[in-house]
């Protein structure tokens, strides 16, 4: 019992200065960005405000005057160019982008709960309500990859901290959880997700491990269809958890493949369209697709099959997704600058070297389910950027406007992210030099953060 | 020596924090309208709408000073005072009732959040539109205007929707200007802001407190990584 009373009073500690200091951080961004500075807001508060006003199933009557409001909020805080305002003298609805309607209205029933309290305050205060959600979910997610630091290094007290901590200074991630989005929901759901992989790798199945992977799942899946492809890490997990023996390649290698080809099989069909082999959805998929995926599956397949018209289309997104995963705030048009993207490159290329040999060194020292979490990150940042670069898919026709993904829908995968360059970081220095490197890689986030709210100042209050 | 050089830290923080919200205190400067040059008072007994274009000197306009005579029977009616960006959307960025009883020595402020007044990429005039509506008065009740016949720079006063030749409404806006502002411009951070982010001290604050938990963080790793090492 003493034992315990003491781990609680250890954990009880670091959130005392955890929490605030999350709190404080995300209170910046959320102080510093104007209204309707993030991607999207103003379309994500109109769904939450919509919501609020009881309009939930469709917009009603009174989605007109909210559109109003927002319009009016928005050219009040210099969202329009000079000399342009929205057109509120006809009684329709003000289309303010991106219908948000397509998405389940989970994450905007969460928002909308401060909205209800402020139906008769200001257009503004009630944005900042809906932003106070995205802060408190911002601080949860900070103590959820706390949490996990914890389940998955338990000999590394300084690392339990930092990863946390680098999540938290991470200035994309610290932006976009401050703002009225959908994907703040995602990101934290994605975090319970993992602390709940997290712990069925470690102890195997045991209820509260299996609680948390199934809520954090079906949140994410219940906001938005982004949150698909954490299905991969749960599987996996479940598959890890419930055999907990190595498993030698003679056996996951053919049943793993066989396992694919079943799926294959049951998914798609060969046809011949115009003289030529083409692989198209069934019936089945492609009735899923349109109802609930909407990727339009089989002009997609048609798209990717095109090389010619695709590949060199693919660097261009891998550059685009890269720097605004690492350097891109507000709608993506405040840059952190040509010097930080040049670090992010280089950084990430020296920390690809620090794996490889972190990799090499630690091959055989660590058991089996730490050993499985490093893959379980691994395969999570290589399905996010596999599904984002694929997002960018059908491709419009030459010469139309082309929708290239950004690096936030990433950030379902970025506690993984994060992680394996903290471990790649640490594989570039001997060890005795490790635990200063370790900490100089936290100094560099926090400067990375300040520099980025700097930078929103400058664009914000002192440039224009 | 973590140990030693913490207390000493955050009371040194506090004081930056403190001598920055005492900077950051709000000055409120009254700067001329409208010259007093052949002023006269203009009878509000048939006038609904009075419109004045306000060509802004100062960044963040607070307040205005109107010149008023106000007789007894009509110090509990309302004047309405709207403004908005002159030639953009037609909204109120202030939209607000005074009673016409709080004038002083033939002086009535009024004060509202603080309107940010320069043209820049994100906003699209720096000329405002005041409109004043005064109320119906009363039979015999004698309320008055201050009006001036220097017209420049803030151009003619509109009657009831016409154009008065001679005279402009003598006003006196009030500009919030701040020390702080010369540095970081925690005003224009703070216009149009609702609650406490309305309130430009919030923002060394919070910045101050932040540095405060960032410093307390670090020193927690740095047990931790002496404790581990």
């Amino acid at each position: 019992m003493a034992a315990q009373w003491n781990v609680w009073k250890a954990e009880w500690a670091v959130i005392s200065w955890l929490l605030p200091l999350a709190l404080l951080h995300g209170l910046l961004y959320l102080a510093l960005v104007p209204p309707w500075q993030h991607y999207d807001e103003p379309s994500h508060f109109e769904y939450a405000a919509q919501i609020a006003a009881g309009e939930f199933e469709a917009p009603g009557p009174q989605a007109v005057g909210i559109s109003h409001a927002i319009a009016v909020s928005m050219y009040r805080h210099g969202f329009y160019p000079p000399g342009e305002h929205p057109n509120i003298e006809e009684a329709r609805r003000i289309r303010l982008g991106y219908n948000q309607r397509v998405h389940p209205p989970l994450y905007y029933s969460v928002a909308a709960v401060p909205l209800g309290f402020l139906q008769d305050r200001s257009v503004e205060l009630q944005l900042y309500g809906a932003r106070m959600v995205s802060l408190v979910l911002y601080a949860l997610s900070v103590l959820a990859a706390w949490r996990i630091a914890v389940t998955l290094l338990p000999d590394e007290p300084l690392m339990q901290l930092v990863i946390p901590l680098l999540l938290l200074f991470t200035p994309t991630f610290a932006d976009l959880m401050t703002a009225v989005n959908s994907d703040v929901l995602v990101n934290f759901a994605a975090l319970v997700l993992l602390l709940g992989c997290a712990r069925l790798l470690r102890d195997g199945f045991q209820p509260m491990g299996l609680l948390l992977a199934l809520f954090g799942l079906a949140v994410a899946l219940f906001t938005k269809r982004t949150a698909i492809p954490m299905l991969v890490p749960f599987g996996l997990t479940l598959l890890w958890a419930g055999w907990r023996q190595p498993l030698p390649w003679r056996i996951w290698l053919p049943t793993g493949l066989s396992l694919l080809a079943g799926v294959s099989i049951a998914s798609f069909r060969f046809e011949r369209v115009e003289g030529a082999l083409r692989i198209l959805p069934r019936d089945w998929l492609l009735e899923f697709d349109r109802n609930h995926l909407r990727i339009y599956l089989d002009r997609w397949l048609l798209s990717v099959a095109d090389w010619e018209l695709s590949a060199p289309i693919y660097p261009e997104v891998v550059r685009v997704m890269f720097e605004s995963f690492w350097a891109r705030l507000a709608w993506g048009h405040i840059s952190l600058g040509a010097s930080v993207d040049l670090m992010a490159r280089m950084l990430t290329v020296a920390v690809c070297i620090g794996l490889l040999v972190r990799g090499w060194q630690l091959r055989g020292q660590l058991p089996l389910w730490q050993q499985r979490s490093i893959w379980l990150c691994f395969a999570m940042v290589c399905v996010a950027w596999f599904v984002t670069i694929m997002h960018v898919h059908p491709l419009p026709p030459y010469g139309q406007w082309l929708h290239i993904p950004r690096g936030r829908y990433m950030f379902w995968a970025i506690l993984p992210h994060l992680w394996l360059l903290a471990l790649g970081w640490q594989g570039l220095f001997p060890q005795p030099w490790r635990r200063w490197a370790t900490i100089g890689l936290l100094l560099l986030f926090v400067g990375l953060s300040s520099f980025a709210w700097s930078s929103v100042l400058v664009d914000f209050y002192y440039l224009t | 020596m973590i140990r030693s050089y913490w207390f000493p830290l955050v009371i040194g923080l506090l004081i930056v924090l403190t001598s920055a919200a005492m900077l950051a205190a709000l000055q409120p400067v009254a700067q001329p309208g409208a010259a007093l040059d052949g002023v006269e008072l203009l009878a509000l007994t048939e006038v609904t709408q009075l419109e004045q274009r306000i060509m802004a000197e100062g960044e963040y306009l607070v307040g205005l000073r109107l010149g008023l005579k106000v007789d007894p029977l009509a110090t509990e009616l309302p004047l309405r005072l709207r403004l908005r960006h002159e030639g953009g959307l037609p909204r109120d960025l202030i939209n607000l009732e005074v009673p016409l009883g709080a004038t002083e020595q033939g002086v009535l402020e009024v004060r509202f959040a603080p309107i940010f007044t320069r043209a820049t990429l994100h906003t699209s005039s720096p000329t405002l539109q005041l409109i004043l509506e005064p109320p119906p008065l009363p039979e015999g009740a004698d309320v008055r205007i201050l009006v001036s016949r220097q017209t420049e720079p803030h151009g003619s006063v509109v009657v009831n929707g016409e154009l008065d030749p001679i005279f402009a409404l003598a006003f006196t806006p009030i500009y919030q200007h701040q020390r702080l502002d010369a540095l970081w411009p925690v005003s224009r951070m703070a216009a149009q802001r609702p609650g406490p982010l309305g309130w430009p001290p919030f923002y060394p604050l919070l910045v101050g407190s932040f540095l405060v938990a960032l410093m307390v963080a670090l020193k927690h790793v740095l047990l931790v990584s002496r404790e581990s090492g």
